[in-house]
């Protein structure tokens, strides 16, 4: 017997239209890399480059684990297990498979680690790098190879830290990744002390580093935190009382607040910290770790700095050798739009380069590697070919309007500062979001809207360029005590909206928002102009800085001489059509970028200006008739001079 | 994994041997068809399932179902028969109700066999039963019970009867695991007077479905493979093996093309090998199955799913 199907031919380009019709086509900003990372003015060597040292390897664990030879019978150093079940829980059924999986439970947690040392005496800066969560049996730790050979040819000694096996469905135990960190620095501190031990007086105690990656990221605040305090703020009877000389902390593409402390989002304060995320990040879709960027504060005086870098392109995974570019699991292709992603290779170069240069900067005291933070565009030679936007600051830096304060607009910071508005179509005060739905950054900032052109039949028309302006009281500025080595500074992130064209009654030069009698002095309202849905505008965002002194000298200097101001840059991670616009709140993440103005440049466009005198710190939106940006953490500093060694000429433009 | 591959030998074995010792009257017939595309292109196995035909299979698994659906199946001869069922979550499990029937024209009067169904014959037939099953879980462990109506007509005679099933059902990291006792109840009686028993039968089988790349992470993260395997003793003691492999496209989250093929060892009327596919566009799924019939036809069953 046979048996005849006919397949209809005619139907395969329906079917082929079926299958293309739910996926969306890449849509990546315009890059503009060969012009931003143009030069590179920083010329010591390349921080991700091998240093001079032999690298040596060896695992050290507590030799219970039933999975892993290597960290069972291939220990160089044996640890104790210690007792994890206060930070860790999980239901009796879940804990069973758990010790059968591993062999060992909650309250046994082995101490492993690989270790990745220089050949020598020492003692070198220790650094500890802990994965993130992720399948626990798809072992995480050697995921940090490149960054381990790296470091421990430039001296340090770094170690991944295996904690595997608290990976996996687990819930609230990003306390314990952090507290497994600090039972690690404990361990090395007896390895350290130990004279029969390889590392006896190998470690330079004066200088830890700590890195985490994903709930690590996470993890290392909450170890910063854990390390000066002496009892566990869940359960006081736990001891902590650890006071390591943490001096860095590296979050890689963190999650936050997983974990809070007592119910409230983790302090942070006095250490040198860097976090870098992926714009297509497609696990945590959202830079998160900008919150606890945003929570460090400097009070102690002394020289601390903390930097953030978003990498336009770079994924969630590929900063470990282990996760690579599958940020959803082996199935990521089906989910994640990965067509976009700079390759595996280009992303651990950034890491080596960045965490490179923070680590030489903080643990080694290689000063030459600071202005890479303030201003990326000094390695342009160093980094791989993509957009970056990076935020900044020093332990000098003084707020004077950070719009967290109150919600009186008109008020900054500090008493002695006043904030004016004139011709915006858009000041107000909010909460920065986050791209995921419902998240907030937890700090607000300004949104700043202008449009100069005056509504009517004459489209050349223009109506004075709208300003906003911080003003500085006498008695402020001389607290303030700027110098010509004293730095302006504010975060800014141009958005896609633009506000219609300005009344043409209402017009600009008198109407200065702040002023009461405003409405008064303007004649006969026209009819309002019909309110424009904002569009999406492509062309070049830029203003004019104007720095005032008391003298009434202005200096003036475009942003985009100090970096470059970009529109959002798009941002889609998931591959089919529709599902971005379910699922985030914007198709980018709004990073208002750092721009550190040297004085010393506004005093080279104006010679008589008078930085010990300033009065005013103005924006002038003269170089775009129409836009909305944020702008967020305006401030003075007196840096290190090390910031600023390399630092990018501005120039009129 | 051992016991799927010894159920998928065991049927293969089975079907190849064509065997045909299940050949006891029982009533309805109805109960003795396919109510599921998906289970008849994998030889008719479900009883692991977890979509809403399931209330048909095992009723345990009503906990973990959530969806509706609709089949038609076209025997040769223009006998048609259907179901249709829906199932969504209820306090600590699921409900469902479904109904199944068909239709066709008799060669010999009660009871009908499966064979019945692509046999031409001068007497207007038809059986129906409408299903109504609840499950919750307890412990970790699945557990379900559906009550049935049935009703056989053949020409002027009716006959109606009550049935039901109960089946456990537990899921573990690789597999789903699912039993189930059908169409248990009281023999009924027709009006020439004869008893004639349910078909109550007993059913144990497992099912597991991966990205292919979950298991071999250097293949292609888009295709997905499935198995499920049962074995069902029928109340005559008669022991039924069944099979069938799933392999799916899926090139975008929530769209997939899948292929399917079945093995078992037939009952009266079947034949031992089935074969299926289906198109998955989100909510929507689109299923196909053919089954070659004794005699040498083929039958064709269509469903629509939505979740």
């Amino acid at each position: 017997m046979t048996y005849r199907l006919k397949f209809p031919v005619s139907s395969l380009p329906s079917l082929a239209l079926l299958l293309l019709a739910c996926t969306q086509s890449l849509q990546l900003s315009k890059d503009d890399s060969k012009v931003v990372l143009a030069q590179q003015t920083l010329d010591a060597p390349n921080p991700g480059d091998a240093g001079p040292f032999n690298v040596r390897t060896l695992y050290y664990g507590s030799g219970t684990d039933k999975r892993r030879t290597y960290y069972r019978d291939s220990v160089k150093i044996k640890t104790k297990a210690v007792d994890g079940s206060a930070f860790v829980a999980m239901d009796p059924p879940e804990a069973r498979d758990r010790k059968k999986h591993w062999g060992f439970d909650t309250k046994h947690f082995p101490l492993n680690g690989r270790v990745w040392y220089p050949e020598g005496d020492g003692p070198y800066p220790l650094v500890l790098v802990v994965h993130g969560n992720h399948n626990p049996d798809d072992y995480s730790d050697p995921g940090y190879k490149y960054l381990g050979e790296l470091l421990a040819s430039r001296g340090f000694i770094l170690v991944s830290v295996d904690e595997n096996f608290i990976n996996g469905g687990l819930r609230n135990e990003s306390d314990g990744r952090a507290w497994l960190l600090l039972e690690h620095l404990r361990a090395w501190k007896a390895f350290t002390d130990s004279s029969a031990n390889p590392f006896h007086a190998k470690v330079d105690w004066n200088n830890i580093g700590i890195m985490g990656h994903s709930r690590g990221g996470e993890a290392v605040g909450h170890a910063a935190a854990f390390n000066r305090m002496a009892r566990y703020p869940d359960d006081a009877n736990v001891k902590l009382g650890y006071n390591f000389n943490i001096r860095a902390v590296v979050a890689i593409a963190p999650v936050d607040a997983q974990y809070k402390p007592a119910g409230q989002f983790e302090p942070l304060e006095n250490v040198n910290y860097l976090v870098i995320h992926g714009s297509h990040d497609g696990d945590v879709s959202t830079f998160h770790g900008l919150r606890q960027f945003n929570r460090l504060k400097f009070t102690d005086g002394n020289l601390w700095f903390k930097s953030a870098i978003y990498v336009y392109r770079a994924n969630h995974g590929q900063w470990n050798q282990v996760w690579g570019s599958t940020d959803n699991g082996p199935t990521s292709a089906r989910f994640l739009d990965l067509r976009g992603l700079i390759s595996q290779e280009e992303q651990r170069q950034f890491g080596r380069v960045v965490i490179g240069g923070f680590l030489e900067a903080t643990l080694h005291g290689r000063k030459e590697y600071l202005p890479m933070f303030v201003d990326h565009r000094t390695i342009g030679a160093w980094l791989p070919k993509t957009m970056y936007l990076t935020r900044f600051q020093e332990n000098t830096f003084k707020a004077l309007a950070t719009f967290d304060e109150d919600v009186d607009v008109t008020t900054g910071s500090v008493a002695g500062v006043t904030i004016s508005g004139d011709s915006l179509s858009t000041w107000k005060e909010a909460n920065l979001p986050f791209r995921w739905t419902n998240e907030v950054m937890n700090t607000n900032a300004v949104w700043l809207g202008w449009n100069n052109k005056i509504a009517g039949d004459d489209t050349t028309k223009r109506g004075k360029p709208a300003r906003f302006t911080v003003s500085i009281s006498d008695s402020l500025s001389n607290a303030l005590a700027l110098n010509e080595r004293s730095v302006v500074m504010l975060s800014l992130a141009p958005t896609n909206d633009a506000p219609g064209p300005r009344k043409s009654a209402a017009d600009s030069a008198k109407n200065d928002s702040t002023k009461k009698d405003s409405a008064k002095a303007a004649p006969k309202k026209a009819p309002a102009p019909p309110k424009k849905k904002a569009e999406k505008d492509t062309t070049p965002v830029d203003l004019t800085v104007e720095l005032e002194d008391r003298d009434g000298v202005v200096a003036r200097l475009p942003l985009s001489a100090f970096g470059v101001p970009r529109r959002p840059l798009d941002v889609h991670v998931l591959r089919r059509a529709g599902r971005e616009k379910q699922n985030f709140r914007n198709p980018f993440e709004l990073v208002p970028q750092t721009y550190v103005m040297p004085v010393a440049d506004f005093q080279r466009s104006a010679p008589q200006f008078s930085p010990s005198r300033l009065r005013a710190i103005r924006l002038v939106f003269d170089r775009l008739v129409a836009g909305t940006v944020i702008v967020d953490d305006i401030g003075v500093a007196n840096p290190d001079p090390a910031f600023l060694a390399h630092a990018i000429r501005a120039v009129m433009k | 994994m051992r016991f799927l591959t010894l159920a998928l030998l065991s049927a293969l074995c089975a079907g190849a041997t064509e065997l045909r010792a299940q050949g006891k009257a029982t009533a309805p017939l109805v109960l003795r068809l396919p109510a599921s595309v998906r289970a008849l292109s994998l030889g008719n196995v479900n009883v692991a399932s977890s979509n809403d035909d399931v209330i048909f299979y095992n009723p345990a698994q009503l906990a973990v179902a959530r969806a509706a659906s609709l089949s038609l199946q076209r025997f040769s001869g223009g006998s048609i028969a259907g179901a249709l069922s829906t199932a969504m979550a209820f306090n600590n499990g699921g409900i469902g109700i479904g109904a199944q029937w068909a239709s066709f024209d008799a060669s010999a009067p009660l009871p009908f066999t499966p064979a019945n169904v692509t046999q031409q014959g001068g007497l207007a037939a038809a059986s129906a039963s409408a299903t109504i099953g609840m499950a919750q879980v307890i412990r970790g462990l699945r557990v379900g019970a559906a009550g049935k109506v049935a009703e056989e007509i053949a020409g002027t005679e009716r006959s109606l009867t009550v049935l039901g099933d109960v089946g456990v059902g537990k899921d573990t990291r690789l597999f789903n695991f699912g039993a189930a006792v059908r169409n248990v109840g009281a023999s009924y009686r027709s009006t020439t007077g004869a008893r004639i028993p349910p078909p109550t039968r007993l059913t144990v089988g497992a099912q597991a479905g991966r990205p292919l790349a979950v298991i071999w992470p250097s293949m292609s993260p888009f295709i997905d493979v499935g198995a499920a395997a049962e074995v069902t003793v029928l109340r005559d003691g008669w022991i039924k093996p069944a099979a069938g492999l799933e392999l799916g496209y899926a090139w975008i989250e929530g769209y997939s093309f899948l292929v399917r093929g079945g093995v078992r060892r037939p009952e009266l009327g079947e034949r031992p090998m089935t074969a299926g596919a289906s198109l998955v566009a989100d909510r929507l799924r689109i299923e196909y199955a053919l089954e070659p019939r004794e005699g040498g036809t083929l039958s064709h069953r269509f469903g629509l799913r939505i979740r």
